[in-house]
């Protein structure tokens, strides 16, 4: 089982939520607009790099578009392996977060 | 092709494309430029491109910081494995960074020279607007000449003639007596226009400089002058002597100013108006427009664009010089800052340089640090052999080659440092020596340029030194290294080619020093046809009547000395300027000579023999009028067969005769044929019949007494002598020099571009031999196995060793037979210079040969030996 770190974790679920629209440009909206956080294209790719080596998503290249300077966009899909990681993130958080609320942090530690 | 879309995104893509060296590159510029034209339509052209350039910068510290983590662990075992290479191997590692550090060495010594050469006069602030006018004349029966001095009307005409120039100012230089109290110097002056101060820039201590001069009897010292006349007293308003034409005159001091930067054309001491012109020159003189004393220099309103202002010039020719004469002269402007290194003028009051010599300085300098590097790369790859297998692990366990190749240039780049550190404390060492040898007073300063040269000398050194290692190292094959199999056999042949090269150029070089030394010996050691030795020349500076009638008095005075052999006075001395005197002859031709005033006693003081007739004798009354006495050259100029008797044939000649003939005697330096010489004792006559002179001392003046002593006890004849002289002359300082250091100090030129010619070729020699260490280095790994075989076959340690070095001294051989003719030819050149020359014998071809071959068996003898007496079963083991 492959150990995911936390943004590789957000990038994989921002591509599982964008299912065929995910590359590049919607990945970084998508992020900035769930988490507030606004990634360097070259932090995002740095790290999407990482996860294709990893074999945890695989790209397929789109049409060229005068917009992106003639380009062609590349689309990311996730692997089998990256739904067994996420789950396996998934469980874990579940473990680690049981019991506990936003309400429970609160009043056991800040008074 | 791409939509028209504004260029500025593409820059800065292209540039995040070219950091970002991933395979998802494509989607990574596309993404960027998509977003950044979506940006442009929703917030406009200049929120999206503050994006983008945020993109941009912060990627870039984000790559930076990716990247270098991973290169400083590289780098960091790159540095251990270079300082454990050069610790392991601290002999090669002495070798080749010593190596490196001469060529630097003599990089910076040579930069400063030639970074002081370019620097004269650029210290004035309006340097651009600066000119010197200089005259060139293009007379019908000779070539043409140019001289940079200007008759005295010049700078009025200029001034008036030419809204473009704003200023003139004249500059004349003296040498004179200068008294203060009781005290009197002999002293340099200068007579300049009183706008000097606001012209150049030469600040001032004390003094405002518009008014400083204003006064005809104001004087500016600068301020090591100064000091010499008054102590630490306050100069300003103090009253001086100075001697100009035959009276002394008071100046009292108006400014003190700065000492003259040592880079400057004009080199002054002490200044005083140039009106004081009129105490020596009488108005007819000054207004001859032949009459050219005065150096002129302009300011222009702006930096003259072209020429333009030359042709305008002429008018200036036509409207003042005589007529028959304006045709044949032309006036040039000559920028100041071109003054010192401009080869086609002769110098003015101060000397120039050629600008030859900065150049065959600097390509001493590439050569030797070119050959450095070559060494460097010689003995890198030489010791490569052993490094094959560091290769061969590097690139199994994932190396690739640039990373390699960069390993080596680092390696290169910390030798070259090393060297640079080396040679800045070389330049320490050999800067007072090499000062004394260029005579200047060069100084290793840190400025920004200096720095700046240096750090691109470095780099320079690395990447050449640095690069074909690194490429040659980089290339091995990881399985055949780790098979043993090494090729180094192409190598061999490039670093042969190049040791043969230094080879050639040591051999040449030692024959240039060997030949400029014999030749400088010779023109020592020549006789000259008078005898230079033990004659003290005495500089006489008195008024006009009193000259003969003080060399009588000193005469007299000491003629009964022991140590005193002969007293003669003259109008000059030998290795000074010599009056020119022409003159139309019968025939119509233009004849010129040399000549001399001297007295009855010049003949047998100088010991010059008499080969007809007869010296200059008291009894015969009319001798001071009417007796020439000449020289063999005056003979055969003449045409005379019979010249007992003879007159000169000219027409305004009062009667005279030739009484006597002398053999040729040099009275200037080696490098002219003895030239026609006619001594008299009274130049009265001559002077009526001449239609030219030129001449630095009045003919009619004794202004040298010669005096011959015993060589023993010099110094007390000198003391006894300046005794004598001062009861004899009091308030005249007693200035002498020996007439054969005199007659030396004429090929100081010589011995000066001997010493560095000397340098170069020990250094080149030294260098050299590092390339020939390299190349033995090489062989012999190259060839270990057999020598092996040939031991185990029978060889003899001595037979393997004569193999080798009959091998190395083919190479030097072969230099030899490439530097010899190309050193005929340089020197054989040289020595067409000099009308009195040694000859190019063969002896100094063969030392050269010989002195070469010694050096590199020398060189080679550690390896050959080592290599031959190796035992052969370890070596050829392998395998």
């Amino acid at each position: 089982m492959k150990e995911i770190t936390r943004i590789e974790e957000t990038i994989l679920l921002t591509i599982f939520r964008l299912k065929d629209h995910a590359y590049g440009v919607t990945i970084k909206d998508q992020i900035k607009r769930l988490t507030g956080r606004d990634y360097l294209y070259s932090t995002l790719y740095t790290t999407l790099e990482q996860l294709v080596r990893k074999g945890l998503i695989v790209k397929r290249f789109g049409e060229p578009a005068p917009i992106r300077g003639g380009k062609r966009k590349i689309y990311f899909t996730l692997t089998e392996e990256a739904i067994a990681a996420l789950k396996n993130t998934y469980n874990k958080h579940k473990l680690i977060w049981s019991g506990i609320s936003e309400g429970t942090l609160t009043k056991s530690y800040l008074k | 092709m791409n939509q028209k879309t504004g260029d500025r995104p593409n820059f800065l893509v292209r540039l995040l494309t070219r950091l970002y060296k991933f395979s998802l590159v494509e989607g990574f510029s596309g993404d960027i430029e998509e977003d950044y034209r979506y940006r442009r339509i929703e917030y406009g052209r200049t929120q999206a491109g503050l994006w983008l350039w945020k993109q941009t910068f912060r990627s870039l510290a984000f790559f930076l910081k990716i990247y270098t983590t991973w290169s400083f662990v590289m780098l960091k075992n790159f540095l251990k494995i270079a300082f454990r290479i050069l610790r392991k191997n601290h002999v090669y590692s002495f070798i080749n960074v010593f190596g490196l550090s001469l060529g630097i060495a003599s990089c910076i010594l040579i930069y400063l020279y030639v970074q002081n050469e370019m620097s004269y006069d650029k210290f004035h602030h309006n340097k651009e607007s600066l000119y010197r006018v200089y005259i060139t004349e293009d007379p019908p029966i000779r070539d043409a000449f140019s001289y940079v001095e200007a008759p005295w009307n010049l700078a009025e005409a200029l001034e008036t003639s030419f809204p473009e120039i704003k200023r003139a100012v004249r500059l004349v230089v003296r040498t004179d007596v200068v008294r203060f109290e009781d005290k009197s110097y002999t002293e340099r002056y200068h007579l300049v226009d009183p706008d000097f101060f606001e012209m150049f820039t030469f600040p001032l201590l004390e003094g405002e400089k518009s008014t400083v001069l204003q006064n005809i009897s104001s004087v500016v010292l600068t301020e090591s002058c100064a000091i010499k006349i008054f102590g630490n007293d306050d100069p300003m308003g103090r009253q001086l002597s100075i001697k100009i034409g035959n009276e002394f005159h008071d100046f009292f001091v108006s400014g003190i100013a700065q000492d003259v930067p040592p880079n400057s054309s004009i080199r002054f001491s002490m200044l005083i108006p140039i009106d004081n012109v009129h105490k020596y020159m009488s108005d007819r003189a000054l207004d001859n427009w032949f009459n050219v004393s005065f150096e002129t220099y302009v300011l222009t309103a702006n930096p003259l664009e072209d020429q333009d202002i030359e042709a305008k010039l002429q008018t200036v020719v036509r409207n003042h010089y005589p007529e028959e004469n304006s045709d044949m002269v032309t006036l040039h402007l000559q920028a100041m800052t071109d003054i010192h290194l401009d080869p086609d003028l002769p110098a003015g009051f101060e000397g120039t340089s050629d600008p030859l010599y900065s150049y065959i300085l600097m390509a001493i300098a590439i050569l030797i640090l070119g050959v450095a590097c070559v060494n460097f790369m010689t003995l890198s790859v030489g010791r490569a052999t052993t490094r094959t297998r560091e290769v061969g692990v590097r690139k199994v366990l994932g190396a690739v080659k640039s990373q390699l190749i960069a390993q080596f240039l680092g390696e290169a780049a910390l030798m070259s440092v090393s060297a640079l550190f080396l040679g800045i404390l070389l330049v320490h060492l050999f800067l007072p020596s090499f000062n004394a040898m260029i005579n200047k007073n060069l100084f290793f300063s840190s400025d920004f340029w200096t720095l700046a040269f240096m750090f691109a000398l470095m780099l320079f050194v690395a990447g050449i030194a640095g690069s074909y290692p690194a490429i040659y190292l980089s290339r091995f094959q990881a399985v055949e290294v780790m098979n043993n199999k090494s090729r180094t056999a192409g190598v061999n042949l490039l670093v042969r080619g190049l040791v043969l090269g230094q080879f050639a150029l040591s051999i040449g070089l030692i024959v240039c020093t060997l030949t400029m030394q014999d030749q400088l010996r010779f023109l020592i050691n020549k006789d000259l046809g008078f005898d230079k030795n033990h004659v003290v020349v005495i500089e006489n500076h008195s008024a006009q009547d009193q000259s003969s009638l003080l060399v009588e008095r000193f005469r007299n005075s000491i003629i009964t000395r022991k140590e005193v052999l002969g007293v003669s006075g003259t109008s000059t001395a030998f290795a000074r300027d010599w009056a020119v005197m022409g003159f139309r002859s019968d025939d119509g031709s233009f004849k010129q000579f040399y000549q001399l005033t001297a007295d009855y006693d010049y003949l047998d003081t100088m010991e010059i023999e008499i080969l007809n007739g007869r010296n200059f004798a008291k009894e015969f009354r009319t001798d001071e009028s009417e007796a020439l006495i000449v020289n063999e050259a005056l003979v055969d100029y003449m045409n005379w067969d019979f010249p007992i008797g003879k007159s000169l044939p000219g027409k305004r000649f009062p009667p005279h005769r030739v009484i006597g003939v002398v053999k040729d005697f040099n009275f200037e330096s080696l490098h002219n044929v003895v030239a026609p010489v006619i001594i008299v004792l009274d130049p009265t006559t001559l002077l009526r019949g001449i239609n030219d002179i030129s001449t630095s001392y009045s003919p009619r003046l004794l202004n040298f007494i010669n005096v011959r002593i015993r060589p023993e006890n010099i110094q007390s004849t000198v003391a006894m002598l300046k005794n004598a002289w001062q009861n004899i002359a009091p308030g005249h300082p007693f200035l002498f020099s020996f007439l054969d250091q005199d007659v030396q100090q004429q090929y100081q030129e010589i011995q000066r571009w001997g010493a560095i010619v000397r340098y170069a070729s020990v250094f080149t020699i030294l260098i050299a031999c590092l390339g020939l260490f390299g190349l033995a280095t090489l062989t012999v790994a190259y060839r270990t196995k057999e020598i092996g075989i040939r031991k185990i076959l029978g060889a003899s340690v001595f037979s393997v060793v004569f193999k080798l070095a009959f091998e190395f001294g083919k190479l030097v051989i072969l230099a030899n037979i490439i530097a010899w003719p190309i050193a005929f030819f340089i020197m054989r050149q040289w020595l067409q210079d000099f009308a009195f020359r040694t000859s190019l014998s063969l002896d100094k071809f063969l030392i050269s040969a010989v002195v070469a071959l010694g050096i590199a068996l020398t060189t080679i003898s550690y390896h050959s030996v080592k290599a031959a007496l190796s035992d052969p079963v370890r070596t050829i083991k392998h395998e």
